[in-house]
Protein backbone atom coordinates (compact mmCIF):
# COMPACT_ATOMS: atom_id res chain seq x y z
CA UNK A 1 0.00 0.00 0.00
CA UNK A 2 3.02 2.27 0.23
CA UNK A 3 2.77 2.25 -3.57
CA UNK A 4 0.21 4.97 -3.24
CA UNK A 5 2.43 7.24 -1.18
CA UNK A 6 5.33 6.65 -3.54
CA UNK A 7 3.03 7.39 -6.45
CA UNK A 8 1.87 10.68 -4.94
CA UNK A 9 5.44 11.76 -4.25
CA UNK A 10 6.47 10.90 -7.80
CA UNK A 11 3.49 12.79 -9.16
CA UNK A 12 4.30 15.86 -7.08
CA UNK A 13 7.94 15.81 -8.15
CA UNK A 14 6.94 15.30 -11.77
CA UNK A 15 4.36 18.06 -11.61
CA UNK A 16 6.47 20.75 -9.99
CA UNK A 17 9.73 20.11 -11.77
CA UNK A 18 8.08 19.33 -15.09
CA UNK A 19 5.98 22.48 -14.98
CA UNK A 20 8.89 24.61 -13.93
CA UNK A 21 11.02 23.22 -16.77
CA UNK A 22 8.22 23.70 -19.28
CA UNK A 23 7.59 27.33 -18.33
CA UNK A 24 11.26 28.15 -18.49
CA UNK A 25 11.65 26.37 -21.80
CA UNK A 26 8.71 28.13 -23.43
CA UNK A 27 10.04 31.48 -22.28
CA UNK A 28 13.39 30.76 -23.88
CA UNK A 29 11.80 29.38 -27.06
CA UNK A 30 9.63 32.46 -27.60
CA UNK A 31 12.61 34.73 -26.98
CA UNK A 32 14.88 32.95 -29.42
CA UNK A 33 12.19 32.60 -32.07
CA UNK A 34 11.99 36.39 -32.17
CA UNK A 35 15.76 36.62 -32.33
CA UNK A 36 16.04 34.31 -35.33
CA UNK A 37 12.86 35.43 -37.05
CA UNK A 38 14.86 37.03 -39.85
CA UNK A 39 16.25 33.66 -40.95
CA UNK A 40 13.81 32.40 -43.55
CA UNK A 41 13.01 28.72 -43.20
CA UNK A 42 10.91 27.05 -45.86
CA UNK A 43 9.94 23.50 -46.61
CA UNK A 44 9.97 23.64 -50.40
CA UNK A 45 12.22 21.26 -52.23
CA UNK A 46 13.63 23.86 -54.63
CA UNK A 47 15.72 26.86 -53.75
CA UNK A 48 14.71 30.40 -54.78
CA UNK A 49 16.62 31.82 -57.76
CA UNK A 50 18.43 34.44 -55.71
CA UNK A 51 20.37 31.95 -53.65
CA UNK A 52 21.28 29.50 -56.39
CA UNK A 53 24.74 30.98 -56.87
CA UNK A 54 25.44 30.87 -53.15
CA UNK A 55 27.18 28.17 -51.19
CA UNK A 56 24.99 25.58 -49.53
CA UNK A 57 25.36 22.94 -46.86
CA UNK A 58 23.34 20.66 -44.68
CA UNK A 59 22.46 22.00 -41.25
CA UNK A 60 20.72 20.11 -38.50
CA UNK A 61 19.46 20.54 -34.98
CA UNK A 62 18.26 17.84 -32.66
CA UNK A 63 16.85 17.73 -29.17
CA UNK A 64 15.89 15.03 -26.72
CA UNK A 65 13.26 15.83 -24.11
CA UNK A 66 12.12 13.48 -21.38
CA UNK A 67 8.54 13.14 -20.29
CA UNK A 68 8.04 13.60 -16.57
CA UNK A 69 6.11 11.23 -14.31
CA UNK A 70 3.11 13.52 -14.08
CA UNK A 71 2.75 13.83 -17.85
CA UNK A 72 3.07 10.10 -18.28
CA UNK A 73 0.46 9.43 -15.60
CA UNK A 74 -1.90 11.91 -17.22
CA UNK A 75 -1.41 10.16 -20.56
CA UNK A 76 -2.15 6.79 -18.93
CA UNK A 77 -5.38 8.15 -17.51
CA UNK A 78 -6.21 9.61 -20.92
CA UNK A 79 -5.80 6.14 -22.41
CA UNK A 80 -8.98 5.04 -20.65
CA UNK A 81 -11.29 7.64 -22.10
CA UNK A 82 -9.55 8.75 -25.29
CA UNK A 83 -9.14 12.29 -26.57
CA UNK A 84 -6.31 14.76 -26.93
CA UNK A 85 -3.24 13.76 -24.98
CA UNK A 86 -2.54 17.37 -24.07
CA UNK A 87 0.28 16.51 -21.70
CA UNK A 88 2.31 15.11 -24.59
CA UNK A 89 1.24 17.80 -27.03
CA UNK A 90 3.13 20.52 -25.24
CA UNK A 91 6.13 18.23 -24.87
CA UNK A 92 6.32 17.60 -28.61
CA UNK A 93 5.59 21.23 -29.42
CA UNK A 94 8.56 22.26 -27.31
CA UNK A 95 10.80 19.62 -28.84
CA UNK A 96 9.90 20.59 -32.40
CA UNK A 97 10.44 24.27 -31.85
CA UNK A 98 13.68 23.70 -29.96
CA UNK A 99 15.04 21.49 -32.75
CA UNK A 100 14.19 24.16 -35.35
CA UNK A 101 15.83 26.82 -33.18
CA UNK A 102 19.01 24.78 -32.91
CA UNK A 103 18.91 24.35 -36.66
CA UNK A 104 18.60 28.11 -37.09
CA UNK A 105 21.42 28.70 -34.61
CA UNK A 106 23.70 26.53 -36.69
CA UNK A 107 22.63 28.33 -39.83
CA UNK A 108 23.21 31.68 -38.15
CA UNK A 109 26.79 30.64 -37.36
CA UNK A 110 27.33 29.94 -41.06
CA UNK A 111 25.97 33.36 -41.90
CA UNK A 112 22.90 31.97 -43.60
CA UNK A 113 19.58 33.74 -43.87
CA UNK A 114 17.87 31.18 -46.03
CA UNK A 115 17.04 27.59 -45.16
CA UNK A 116 15.31 25.37 -47.67
CA UNK A 117 13.80 21.91 -47.64
CA UNK A 118 13.15 21.58 -43.92
CA UNK A 119 12.58 18.06 -42.70
CA UNK A 120 11.60 16.93 -39.24
CA UNK A 121 11.98 13.48 -37.78
CA UNK A 122 10.57 12.25 -34.52
CA UNK A 123 11.59 9.17 -32.67
CA UNK A 124 10.83 7.94 -29.20
CA UNK A 125 13.63 6.66 -27.07
CA UNK A 126 12.83 3.70 -24.78
CA UNK A 127 10.43 2.30 -27.32
CA UNK A 128 9.21 -1.13 -26.33
CA UNK A 129 10.52 -0.91 -22.81
CA UNK A 130 7.76 -1.30 -20.28
CA UNK A 131 7.39 1.22 -17.48
CA UNK A 132 10.37 3.25 -18.61
CA UNK A 133 9.86 6.96 -18.63
CA UNK A 134 10.04 7.79 -22.30
CA UNK A 135 11.99 10.48 -24.05
CA UNK A 136 11.39 11.96 -27.45
CA UNK A 137 14.00 12.98 -29.97
CA UNK A 138 13.27 15.47 -32.71
CA UNK A 139 15.75 16.03 -35.51
CA UNK A 140 15.35 18.98 -37.85
CA UNK A 141 17.52 19.30 -40.93
CA UNK A 142 17.57 21.58 -43.94
CA UNK A 143 19.81 23.05 -46.60
CA UNK A 144 21.34 26.38 -45.66
CA UNK A 145 22.37 28.90 -48.32
CA UNK A 146 24.96 31.52 -47.51
CA UNK A 147 27.16 33.89 -49.51
CA UNK A 148 30.49 32.32 -50.44
CA UNK A 149 32.47 35.18 -48.96
CA UNK A 150 30.82 34.87 -45.58
CA UNK A 151 31.41 31.15 -45.34
CA UNK A 152 33.26 29.98 -42.28
CA UNK A 153 36.00 27.38 -42.66
CA UNK B 1 8.39 12.98 -62.71
CA UNK B 2 11.17 12.07 -65.10
CA UNK B 3 11.04 15.47 -66.77
CA UNK B 4 12.12 17.12 -63.56
CA UNK B 5 15.55 15.62 -63.83
CA UNK B 6 16.04 16.66 -67.43
CA UNK B 7 14.88 20.21 -67.00
CA UNK B 8 16.79 22.65 -64.81
CA UNK B 9 15.30 22.94 -61.33
CA UNK B 10 12.13 24.94 -61.26
CA UNK B 11 12.84 28.33 -59.79
CA UNK B 12 10.71 29.62 -57.00
CA UNK B 13 9.52 33.13 -56.32
CA UNK B 14 11.88 35.80 -55.16
CA UNK B 15 12.93 35.56 -51.50
CA UNK B 16 11.30 38.87 -50.74
CA UNK B 17 7.97 37.11 -50.79
CA UNK B 18 9.00 34.73 -48.09
CA UNK B 19 8.49 35.46 -44.49
CA UNK B 20 8.25 33.39 -41.32
CA UNK B 21 5.72 35.19 -39.21
CA UNK B 22 5.74 34.32 -35.51
CA UNK B 23 3.10 31.69 -35.03
CA UNK B 24 0.66 32.49 -32.25
CA UNK B 25 0.82 30.27 -29.18
CA UNK B 26 -1.83 27.73 -28.31
CA UNK B 27 -2.33 26.10 -31.69
CA UNK B 28 -0.54 22.87 -30.94
CA UNK B 29 -0.98 23.04 -27.22
CA UNK B 30 -3.77 23.88 -24.84
CA UNK B 31 -4.02 26.59 -22.23
CA UNK B 32 -6.02 24.34 -19.94
CA UNK B 33 -4.30 23.78 -16.62
CA UNK B 34 -2.90 20.23 -16.44
CA UNK B 35 -4.19 19.82 -12.89
CA UNK B 36 -7.74 20.37 -14.11
CA UNK B 37 -7.33 17.54 -16.59
CA UNK B 38 -5.65 15.42 -13.94
CA UNK B 39 -8.51 15.86 -11.49
CA UNK B 40 -11.23 15.25 -14.09
CA UNK B 41 -9.58 12.09 -15.37
CA UNK B 42 -8.69 10.79 -11.91
CA UNK B 43 -12.22 11.23 -10.63
CA UNK B 44 -13.52 9.48 -13.73
CA UNK B 45 -11.17 6.54 -13.37
CA UNK B 46 -11.82 6.25 -9.63
CA UNK B 47 -15.58 6.21 -10.21
CA UNK B 48 -15.28 3.52 -12.86
CA UNK B 49 -12.96 1.40 -10.72
CA UNK B 50 -15.02 1.79 -7.55
CA UNK B 51 -18.13 0.86 -9.50
CA UNK B 52 -16.57 -2.35 -10.77
CA UNK B 53 -15.06 -3.17 -7.38
CA UNK B 54 -18.54 -2.74 -5.91
CA UNK B 55 -19.94 -5.08 -8.53
CA UNK B 56 -17.26 -7.68 -7.77
CA UNK B 57 -17.87 -7.43 -4.02
CA UNK B 58 -21.59 -7.76 -4.53
CA UNK B 59 -21.15 -10.74 -6.84
CA UNK B 60 -18.89 -12.43 -4.31
CA UNK B 61 -21.26 -11.68 -1.43
CA UNK B 62 -24.18 -13.18 -3.32
CA UNK B 63 -22.40 -16.20 -4.76
CA UNK B 64 -20.36 -17.30 -1.72
CA UNK B 65 -23.35 -18.97 -0.11
CA UNK B 66 -23.83 -21.07 -3.24
CA UNK B 67 -20.41 -22.69 -2.79
CA UNK B 68 -20.74 -25.73 -0.52
CA UNK B 69 -18.43 -25.65 2.50
CA UNK B 70 -17.24 -29.09 1.43
CA UNK B 71 -15.50 -27.52 -1.59
CA UNK B 72 -13.56 -25.26 0.73
CA UNK B 73 -12.47 -28.24 2.79
CA UNK B 74 -11.38 -30.14 -0.30
CA UNK B 75 -9.44 -27.12 -1.55
CA UNK B 76 -7.14 -27.13 1.46
CA UNK B 77 -7.30 -30.78 2.50
CA UNK B 78 -3.91 -31.59 0.98
CA UNK B 79 -2.07 -28.78 2.78
CA UNK B 80 -3.94 -28.52 6.07
CA UNK B 81 -4.26 -32.12 7.16
CA UNK B 82 -4.24 -32.66 10.87
CA UNK B 83 -3.68 -35.76 12.92
CA UNK B 84 -5.84 -35.50 16.07
CA UNK B 85 -3.64 -37.93 18.01
CA UNK B 86 -0.71 -35.54 17.78
CA UNK B 87 -2.54 -32.55 19.20
CA UNK B 88 -1.14 -30.84 22.27
CA UNK B 89 -3.17 -30.19 25.45
CA UNK B 90 -3.51 -26.54 24.48
CA UNK B 91 -4.85 -27.51 21.09
CA UNK B 92 -7.36 -29.91 22.63
CA UNK B 93 -8.45 -27.22 25.07
CA UNK B 94 -8.92 -24.68 22.28
CA UNK B 95 -10.72 -27.26 20.15
CA UNK B 96 -13.28 -27.93 22.90
CA UNK B 97 -13.77 -24.20 23.34
CA UNK B 98 -14.08 -23.71 19.59
CA UNK B 99 -16.73 -26.42 19.30
CA UNK B 100 -18.69 -24.75 22.10
CA UNK B 101 -18.44 -21.39 20.36
CA UNK B 102 -19.36 -22.88 16.99
CA UNK B 103 -22.49 -24.31 18.54
CA UNK B 104 -23.33 -20.99 20.18
CA UNK B 105 -22.92 -19.19 16.87
CA UNK B 106 -25.24 -21.68 15.22
CA UNK B 107 -22.77 -22.90 12.62
CA UNK B 108 -24.28 -25.42 10.19
CA UNK B 109 -23.32 -29.03 10.86
CA UNK B 110 -21.00 -29.36 7.88
CA UNK B 111 -18.92 -26.36 9.00
CA UNK B 112 -16.31 -28.11 11.09
CA UNK B 113 -13.81 -25.95 12.92
CA UNK B 114 -10.26 -27.26 13.23
CA UNK B 115 -8.01 -25.39 15.63
CA UNK B 116 -4.25 -25.33 15.04
CA UNK B 117 -2.16 -24.12 17.95
CA UNK B 118 1.22 -22.86 16.83
CA UNK B 119 3.84 -22.83 19.53
CA UNK B 120 5.73 -19.73 18.44
CA UNK B 121 6.12 -16.06 19.35
CA UNK B 122 4.05 -14.63 16.50
CA UNK B 123 1.34 -12.42 17.97
CA UNK B 124 -1.41 -13.38 15.59
CA UNK B 125 -4.39 -15.60 14.91
CA UNK B 126 -6.26 -16.16 11.69
CA UNK B 127 -8.98 -18.19 10.04
CA UNK B 128 -8.60 -19.67 6.61
CA UNK B 129 -10.43 -21.80 4.07
CA UNK B 130 -12.09 -25.03 5.17
CA UNK B 131 -12.73 -23.97 8.77
CA UNK B 132 -9.10 -24.01 9.85
CA UNK B 133 -8.27 -21.56 12.64
CA UNK B 134 -4.65 -20.83 13.55
CA UNK B 135 -3.85 -19.51 17.00
CA UNK B 136 -0.28 -18.56 17.85
CA UNK B 137 1.06 -18.84 21.39
CA UNK B 138 2.50 -15.31 21.09
CA UNK B 139 -0.97 -13.84 21.07
CA UNK B 140 -2.64 -16.13 23.62
CA UNK B 141 -0.01 -15.51 26.28
CA UNK B 142 -0.73 -11.79 26.06
CA UNK B 143 -4.28 -12.42 27.26
CA UNK B 144 -5.16 -12.61 30.93
CA UNK B 145 -8.71 -13.92 30.90
CA UNK B 146 -10.88 -16.53 29.26
CA UNK B 147 -13.37 -14.03 27.85
CA UNK B 148 -10.67 -12.43 25.72
CA UNK B 149 -9.61 -15.86 24.48
CA UNK B 150 -13.22 -16.69 23.70
CA UNK B 151 -13.64 -13.42 21.83
CA UNK B 152 -10.53 -14.27 19.83
CA UNK B 153 -11.84 -17.70 18.89
CA UNK B 154 -15.36 -16.41 18.33
CA UNK B 155 -13.99 -13.68 16.06
CA UNK B 156 -12.11 -16.20 13.92
CA UNK B 157 -15.04 -18.60 13.87
CA UNK B 158 -17.32 -15.74 12.80
CA UNK B 159 -15.01 -15.22 9.81
CA UNK B 160 -15.68 -18.82 8.87
CA UNK B 161 -19.39 -18.54 9.55
CA UNK B 162 -19.66 -15.63 7.14
CA UNK B 163 -17.33 -17.33 4.62
CA UNK B 164 -14.85 -14.45 4.72
CA UNK B 165 -11.81 -16.52 3.63
CA UNK B 166 -13.73 -17.75 0.58
CA UNK B 167 -15.06 -14.27 -0.19
CA UNK B 168 -11.65 -12.65 -0.02
CA UNK B 169 -10.19 -15.37 -2.20
CA UNK B 170 -13.00 -14.93 -4.72
CA UNK B 171 -12.86 -11.15 -4.81
CA UNK B 172 -9.06 -11.25 -5.00
CA UNK B 173 -9.19 -13.49 -8.05
CA UNK B 174 -11.91 -11.45 -9.73
CA UNK B 175 -10.03 -8.22 -9.13
CA UNK B 176 -6.89 -9.66 -10.68
CA UNK B 177 -8.86 -10.70 -13.73
CA UNK B 178 -10.46 -7.25 -13.85
CA UNK B 179 -7.04 -5.58 -13.82
CA UNK B 180 -5.62 -7.93 -16.41
CA UNK B 181 -8.53 -7.09 -18.70
CA UNK B 182 -8.62 -3.33 -18.41
CA UNK B 183 -4.93 -2.61 -18.12
CA UNK B 184 -3.70 -5.25 -20.55
CA UNK B 185 -1.08 -5.77 -17.85
CA UNK B 186 0.69 -2.67 -19.10
CA UNK B 187 0.79 -0.28 -16.18
CA UNK B 188 -1.40 -1.56 -13.38
CA UNK B 189 0.59 -0.29 -10.42
CA UNK B 190 -0.89 3.18 -10.22
CA UNK B 191 -4.50 2.27 -10.77
CA UNK B 192 -4.37 -1.00 -8.89
CA UNK B 193 -3.85 1.10 -5.77
CA UNK B 194 -7.39 2.38 -6.07
CA UNK B 195 -8.78 -1.15 -6.13
CA UNK B 196 -6.54 -2.09 -3.23
CA UNK B 197 -8.07 0.71 -1.20
CA UNK B 198 -11.52 -0.59 -2.08
CA UNK B 199 -10.67 -4.16 -1.15
CA UNK B 200 -9.09 -2.98 2.10
CA UNK B 201 -12.27 -1.25 3.09
CA UNK B 202 -14.11 -4.49 2.31
CA UNK B 203 -11.62 -6.35 4.49
CA UNK B 204 -12.15 -3.89 7.36
CA UNK B 205 -15.91 -4.27 7.15
CA UNK B 206 -15.44 -8.06 7.39
CA UNK B 207 -13.34 -7.58 10.53
CA UNK B 208 -16.00 -5.41 12.12
CA UNK B 209 -18.64 -7.99 11.31
CA UNK B 210 -16.52 -10.71 12.93
CA UNK B 211 -15.90 -8.51 15.99
CA UNK B 212 -19.60 -7.95 16.52
CA UNK B 213 -20.49 -11.60 16.05
CA UNK B 214 -17.61 -12.59 18.35
CA UNK B 215 -18.74 -10.33 21.16
CA UNK B 216 -22.32 -11.46 20.77
CA UNK B 217 -21.09 -15.03 21.11
CA UNK B 218 -19.19 -14.24 24.32
CA UNK B 219 -22.38 -12.73 25.69
CA UNK B 220 -24.34 -15.82 24.75
CA UNK B 221 -21.89 -18.07 26.58
CA UNK B 222 -21.69 -16.08 29.83
CA UNK B 223 -24.43 -13.44 29.66
CA UNK B 224 -21.60 -11.04 30.31
CA UNK B 225 -18.79 -9.56 28.17
CA UNK B 226 -16.44 -8.29 30.87
CA UNK B 227 -12.77 -8.41 29.87
CA UNK B 228 -13.39 -9.51 26.30
CA UNK B 229 -12.05 -6.37 24.65
CA UNK B 230 -8.80 -6.93 26.49
CA UNK B 231 -7.95 -8.91 23.36
CA UNK B 232 -7.52 -5.67 21.45
CA UNK B 233 -5.73 -4.02 24.35
CA UNK B 234 -3.15 -6.80 24.13
CA UNK B 235 -2.81 -6.10 20.43
CA UNK B 236 -2.41 -2.37 21.07
CA UNK B 237 0.36 -3.05 23.61
CA UNK B 238 2.12 -5.17 21.06
CA UNK B 239 1.58 -2.59 18.31
CA UNK B 240 3.28 0.19 20.27
CA UNK B 241 6.43 -1.94 20.35
CA UNK B 242 6.80 -1.57 16.63
CA UNK B 243 7.42 2.08 15.88
CA UNK B 244 5.28 2.53 12.78
CA UNK B 245 1.70 1.64 11.99
CA UNK B 246 -0.01 2.46 8.70
CA UNK B 247 -2.92 4.90 8.55
CA UNK B 248 -6.39 3.46 8.90
CA UNK B 249 -7.38 3.51 5.23
CA UNK B 250 -4.22 1.59 4.29
CA UNK B 251 -4.87 -1.21 6.73
CA UNK B 252 -6.62 -4.56 6.42
CA UNK B 253 -7.98 -4.26 9.97
CA UNK B 254 -9.78 -1.37 11.65
CA UNK B 255 -7.88 0.70 14.17
CA UNK B 256 -7.60 -1.25 17.44
CA UNK B 257 -8.65 1.59 19.72
CA UNK B 258 -11.69 2.12 17.50
CA UNK B 259 -12.52 -1.57 17.69
CA UNK B 260 -12.55 -1.40 21.49
CA UNK B 261 -14.77 1.69 21.44
CA UNK B 262 -17.05 0.10 18.86
CA UNK B 263 -17.48 -3.07 20.94
CA UNK B 264 -18.11 -1.08 24.12
CA UNK B 265 -20.77 0.95 22.33
CA UNK B 266 -22.29 -2.23 20.95
CA UNK B 267 -22.44 -3.79 24.43
CA UNK B 268 -24.17 -0.71 25.85
CA UNK B 269 -26.56 -0.55 22.91
CA UNK B 270 -27.56 -4.18 23.26
CA UNK B 271 -27.58 -4.05 27.04
CA UNK B 272 -24.87 -6.67 27.45
CA UNK B 273 -23.52 -6.40 30.98
CA UNK B 274 -19.80 -6.31 31.73
CA UNK B 275 -19.63 -6.76 35.50
CA UNK B 276 -19.18 -10.43 36.26
CA UNK B 277 -15.97 -11.65 37.68
CA UNK B 278 -13.53 -12.66 34.95
CA UNK B 279 -12.14 -16.14 34.79
CA UNK B 280 -8.35 -15.98 34.44
CA UNK B 281 -6.71 -17.58 31.43
CA UNK B 282 -6.24 -21.32 31.71
CA UNK B 283 -2.85 -22.11 33.19
CA UNK B 284 -1.82 -24.44 30.38
CA UNK B 285 -1.05 -21.45 28.19
CA UNK B 286 0.96 -19.75 30.89
CA UNK B 287 2.90 -22.90 31.57
CA UNK B 288 3.97 -23.32 27.97
CA UNK B 289 5.07 -19.75 27.80
CA UNK B 290 7.37 -20.09 30.83
CA UNK B 291 8.91 -23.39 29.76
CA UNK B 292 9.45 -22.24 26.23
CA UNK B 293 10.87 -19.00 27.57
CA UNK B 294 13.54 -20.89 29.52
CA UNK B 295 14.42 -23.13 26.61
Amino acid sequence: MYDLIVLLVLLLIGYFFGRMAEKKHYKSIIEREKKYAKIILIATKYAPAEVLNQQSSLVSGSVVISVDYFKRFLATLRNFFGGRVTSYESLLDRARREAILRLKEEAHKKGSNMLVNLKLETSSISKGRKNAIGSVEILAYATAFYPATKALP
Amino acid sequence: MQRLFIQPPKLCHSPMQYENPLVPEGINTTDEHPLKEFITLSVGVILVVVFFMGLITLAVELSARLVPFEYEQQMVSSVLQKDPSKSTPQERYLQVLADKIAQAQGLPKEMIITVHYEDDDIKNAFATLGGHVFIHRGLVEQLSNENALELLLAHEIAHIKYRHPLKSLGSGLLMQIFWAIISGNSDPSALASISQLTSLSYSRSNETQADEEGLYCVFQLHHDVNGASELFQALIDQQSDSDFSPPKYLSTHPDLAERIIHLKKLAIEKGWSAQKKIKPLNLIFKKVSTTSGSE
